[in-house]
């Protein structure tokens, strides 16, 4: 009684200030781009009508837009798995006690996560260009120049060449995350495994991973709602191009906007929100039930 | 508490000083004034001609680059509708510009002495409803075909007579190691041009200018010209051909204007301030000698010249310096400080009085002109847009899918012409 | 026994190496080509410069918009950061404490402020409207709102470490709520409150999408729209553009090197919180 009334005298004015910021500029706009996307509101228009679904049917007829939905999903899932797997790999090998010189490694593989996202474009453009940039150079110098490809300009390659820029700048970040996973682990459980004469593999499989879930967790769903939101990056390596091969939500979303296309711009926005909701939930309430079991 | 109050309070007083709006100009002379121009503009002729007027007036003007493109209209319109305006800016030829801004939202510069000067075929290009709105800016240009002078005498061949002619051209230049055209596939708005200077050649004979008038109120559906079906199957075969260089798709304009330049590369299609990049780069004796122009040639003939408008200043009727924003105006397009602009950009000047001495290939252009052989770039004779044009023929290369790309050009043609709310739409 | 544990040992670093090298290099790469002019910096060769110029840094430090995006993302970034902080830790002291209906209704709409992305065409209409689009004040309230649940979870999270016997007793001896707050939570707040610094600075300073949305006046660009703008305009001068890019990269690599250890635990204990 006396505890629920004393907690009842903490102040709600305290939670004001929040409440209108979040409120004004998080809530407002998503509750009423529901609104919005339900109409031909455009920047010629100063008077607009309801339309109903139109913007959602026209987009969904837009081959461009379908393979925008493509692209934006094969980005999310290949830049997650493939900086999970390699995050995970070199925390396991910067957490080795013994290694001499650890912080400085760990420090320079997380270094690309704290430059801006638009540099870094600009920055692979050089490095992927087909003639002088540094990749195909050092392809060729290795006797590997059957490689060396047109990176950003062949349209099967494309998107790999963004997926694999994105790994680069982000795989730091999911290492990071893991090696904290990993520090918490007790020593002891290793030292018993050992005595019980477990091997590396084993040691891997039935004390690292399962106690590790929780970091798998947070990573996978970390870079999943984050990759499907990728813009910069695109927008700088390729626009999009060629054609459609690397067109992504934001990067269309942009495109209707730069074109005053609010109302389907609007919708396209929804599109990306439901995806972000329909993947990024059930992944996160599976792997929080997978948690529980390990 | 205090402590709390007091923080909450510079908290206000921070917000209050960035909220305050900036202190209203009297009608008295602006310190500066603001110019918006998309960054593809060469700077050099503005910045001379701005420190002239600086001198003179004592009225400093400062350079605003923005992004080019489809993302400069819309920026300029976001800041018309908030009010944040710029005191002049350059727009795209037309009167389209006019309305896509809202003419109630544009200072009316019908009367003004600055039109005595200008040529009245330009004149008309800028009335609407019989008002002007927009001062021209810059020249008349032209799109088409650039050629390299010392490839075509190596391989022995002269601007084509025919289309046929062209692709015999084309074979012997890729026969003799050269490589017969260079797209900028990379960069994009370039591949636009092929289908835009075939336009006048294949498609406007085909629909003529009435059919032109039906694609503007949408009676007419550009996926129902058999015309332009035939210009995009064109450019299709002449990448199956292997006319363009080899790994096009990473094609640049820099790479374009290197390539042509030093005679490695037969053809570009361009558009005219190809020129004045070449010129900055290679020198202007070095490229008048060395490029030439015709335009695309039809089936039986060499084909119709494209002619592009001058650009306009346009200037927001509600700035806070209309009348210094109209005095620079005028200075801007007098005839010296015109001379100044085509000291650095190509094109033939729409002021009377402007000395400029027209380049070989201009004199091509204006022969095809007199001759009622050029035809104005059709974008600039619609209300509508051909949306995402780039990226659309970008595609179209990568799956020579053509009949995809045709729909696709009149889907968004008439989705943007809908969106203006223009009549038929 | 201790010969292949030796050369092992010796293996894994070599791989430490090679990996660091694969994220050194393309930085290495920039550095040196700044130094380049425009022809030999188009090759992108990692090569000392033939002819080692300053040109392209003068060039790139006498354009007043470097400078002017400069302070502009130091405007931003400082108030958002400091109004992120603040109201953050005001929120999530009554959500954890209080325990009420209001907290959280918030707590759960902020939950969903994570995963969902903001609408950005309707934020701009909003911000149209109530004349805060294309200001210091639209952008910084922007920032506050999408960086405030982050930190509102994480500070939320650590208050549960903080003892609420520590509430009581000052309560009792007549410490008013305001007070308790400013004098006794906040320090104890202190090393969650330097996370989330770190955290919303970094977010904010290499942020391009709102101010490419909500800022179309380039005099309040910030340095990285400027970066945009400025390579579209010379991205023919390769030397340039990376002279352009080492400024905006120095004070983020310098403070990086200074406070390295803090900012790698601060992003990921906050990442792993939130």
């Amino acid at each position: 009684m006396t505890i629920s009334s004393q907690r009842s005298r903490y102040p709600n004015w305290f939670l004001l200030p929040t409440i209108l910021v979040f409120g004004f500029l998080f809530v407002i706009p998503t509750l009423t781009s529901f609104y919005y996307s339900l109409t031909d509101w455009n920047i010629n228009r100063r008077v607009i009508t309801f339309i109903g679904f139109d913007n959602f049917i026209e987009l969904f007829s837009d081959i461009k837009f379908r393979a925008t939905l493509g692209n934006t999903l094969t980005y999310a899932f290949s830049v997650t798995f493939t900086r999970n797997f390699l995050g995970l790999l070199l925390a396991i090998l910067l957490n080795i006690a013994t290694l001499r010189g650890k912080n400085l490694f760990r420090t320079i593989i997380f270094l690309p996560y704290v430059i801006a996202p638009v540099v870094i474009g600009y920055l692979f453009t050089a490095i992927y260009n087909p003639s002088q940039g540094i990749l195909n150079q050092s392809l060729r110098t290795i006797g590997l120049a059957f490689l060396a490809k047109d990176w950003l300009n062949d349209p099967n390659i494309a998107l790999f060449s963004t997926i694999m820029t994105d790994v680069w700048r982000t795989t730091g970040f999911s290492m990071v995350i893991y090696l904290a996973g990993l520090q918490a682990i007790p020593q002891e459980l290793y030292e018993s495994a050992a005595i019980d004469g477990a091997n590396g593999v084993r040691r891997l499989a039935h004390i690292t991973l399962p106690l590790l879930a929780p970091s798998i967790t947070i990573n996978v769903v970390l870079a999943l709602i984050g990759t499907m939101k990728v813009f910069v990056m695109i927008l700088v390596l390729t626009n999009g191009g060629p054609g459609y091969a690397t067109e992504v939500m934001n990067t269309y979303i942009m495109s209707t906007f730069s074109l005053g296309l609010y109302g389907s711009g609007t919708a396209a926005n929804i599109i990306l929100s439901l995806l972000i909701i329909t993947i990024g939930l059930p992944v996160l309430l599976l792997l929080r039930r997978r948690e529980v079991e390990l | 508490m205090k402590k709390l109050i007091s923080l909450l309070l510079v908290l206000v007083i921070a917000f209050a000083v960035f909220a305050a709006p900036s202190a209203e100009v009297g009608p008295k002379k602006p310190s500066s004034l603001t110019v918006v121009v998309p960054n593809t503009t060469i700077l050099d002729p503005l910045e001379k001609i701005f420190a002239k007027y600086t001198a003179e007036v004592g009225i400093k003007v400062e350079i605003q680059a923005l992004p080019a493109g489809e993302e400069y209209g819309r920026l300029l319109q976001t800041r018309f509708a908030t009010k944040d305006y710029p005191d002049l800016f350059t727009m795209d030829p037309g009167t389209k510009q006019y309305t896509k801004f809202g003419v109630d939202r544009l200072l009316e510069m019908t009367g003004d002495p600055l039109f005595d000067n200008v040529l009245e075929a330009s004149l008309d290009f800028q009335r609407y409803q019989g008002k002007l709105y927009g001062a021209p800016w810059g020249g008349t240009g032209t799109y088409g075909v650039y050629y390299n002078k010392d490839v075509f005498a190596a391989i022995g061949a002269k601007p084509p007579v025919h289309y046929a002619d062209f692709l015999s051209i084309l074979r012997r230049a890729k026969a003799a190691g050269y490589i017969p055209v260079y797209e900028a596939s990379k960069t994009e708005w370039p591949l636009q041009v092929f289908s835009l200077i075939a336009w006048p050649t294949f498609v406007d004979p085909a629909i003529g200018d009435e059919g032109v008038q039906r694609l503007e109120v949408n009676e007419l559906q550009l996926n129902q010209i058999p015309a332009l079906r035939d210009v995009f199957s064109r450019y299709v075969s002449l990448r199956d051909a292997g006319l363009f260089q080899s790994g096009y798709q990473a094609g640049t304009y820099e790479e374009q204007m290197e390539l042509l330049a030093t005679g490695k590369v037969a053809v570009a299609f361009q558009i005219s301030n190809f020129i004045p990049s070449l010129m900055a780069k290679f020198g202007q004796d070095y490229v008048s000698e060395k490029i030439g122009w015709f335009p695309l040639p039809s089936d039986t003939d060499q084909g119709i010249a494209m002619l592009t408008p001058a650009h306009q200043i346009l200037v927001p009727r509600d700035g806070k310096n209309t009348d210094w924003a109209m005095d620079l105006v005028r200075f801007m397009t007098k005839s010296e400080n015109q001379a100044i602009y085509f000291d650095y950009n190509a094109g033939i000047p729409v002021y009377k009085g402007v000395e400029k001495e027209l380049l070989p290939y201009e004199m091509d252009v204006l022969a095809f002109d007199q001759a009622g052989k050029a035809k104005i770039n059709v974008q600039n004779r619609l209300s509508s847009s051909f949306t995402d044009f780039p990226k659309i023929l970008q595609n179209m290369l990568i799956t020579g899918d053509v009949n995809t790309a045709l729909n696709l050009m009149d889907e968004n043609y008439r989705r943007t012409g809908k969106a203006r709310a223009l009549p038929g739409f | 026994m201790t010969a292949p544990r030796h050369l092992q040992h010796t293996l894994l670093i070599l791989l430490c190496i090679i990996l660091s090298a694969i994220i050194l290099t393309p930085f290495l790469m920039m550095l040196v080509n700044s130094f380049k002019d425009v022809r030999e910096s188009a090759l992108f060769k990692l090569s000392p410069p033939a002819n080692p110029t300053l040109e392209n840094y003068i060039t790139v430090l006498s354009k007043p918009y470097f400078w002017r995006g400069l302070r502009n993302s130091l405007i931003i970034t400082t108030f958002a950061t400091i109004f992120v902080n603040l109201f953050a830790s005001m929120s999530a002291f009554i959500i954890q404490r209080k325990e009420g209906k209001l907290g959280k209704v918030l707590y759960f709409a902020l939950f969903a402020g994570i995963i969902v992305p903001i609408s950005i065409i309707p934020t701009i209409q909003l911000m149209m409207q109530t004349k805060i689009h294309n200001t210091y004040l639209g952008i910084i309230l922007f920032y506050v709102a999408i960086n405030l649940p982050f930190s509102v979870f994480l500070l939320a999270g650590f208050m549960k470490t903080v003892p609420r016997e520590i509430d009581e007793a000052a309560v009792i001896e007549g410490c008013s709520y305001p007070r308790l707050f400013m004098l006794l939570i906040i320090p104890l707040l202190r090393t969650p409150i330097v996370t989330s610094t770190i955290v919303t600075v970094t977010a904010i300073w290499n942020d391009f999408t709102a101010p490419f949305y909500l800022i179309s006046d380039s005099k309040k660009w910030p340095i990285v729209i400027s970066v945009y703008n400025f390579v579209s305009q010379y991205y023919t001068n390769w030397g340039t553009v990376f002279a352009f890019m080492m400024m905006v990269i120095l004070p983020v690599l310098v403070v990086y090197a200074l406070l390295q250890k803090h900012i790698i635990a601060s992003l990921t204990t906050g990442a792993v919180k939130g």
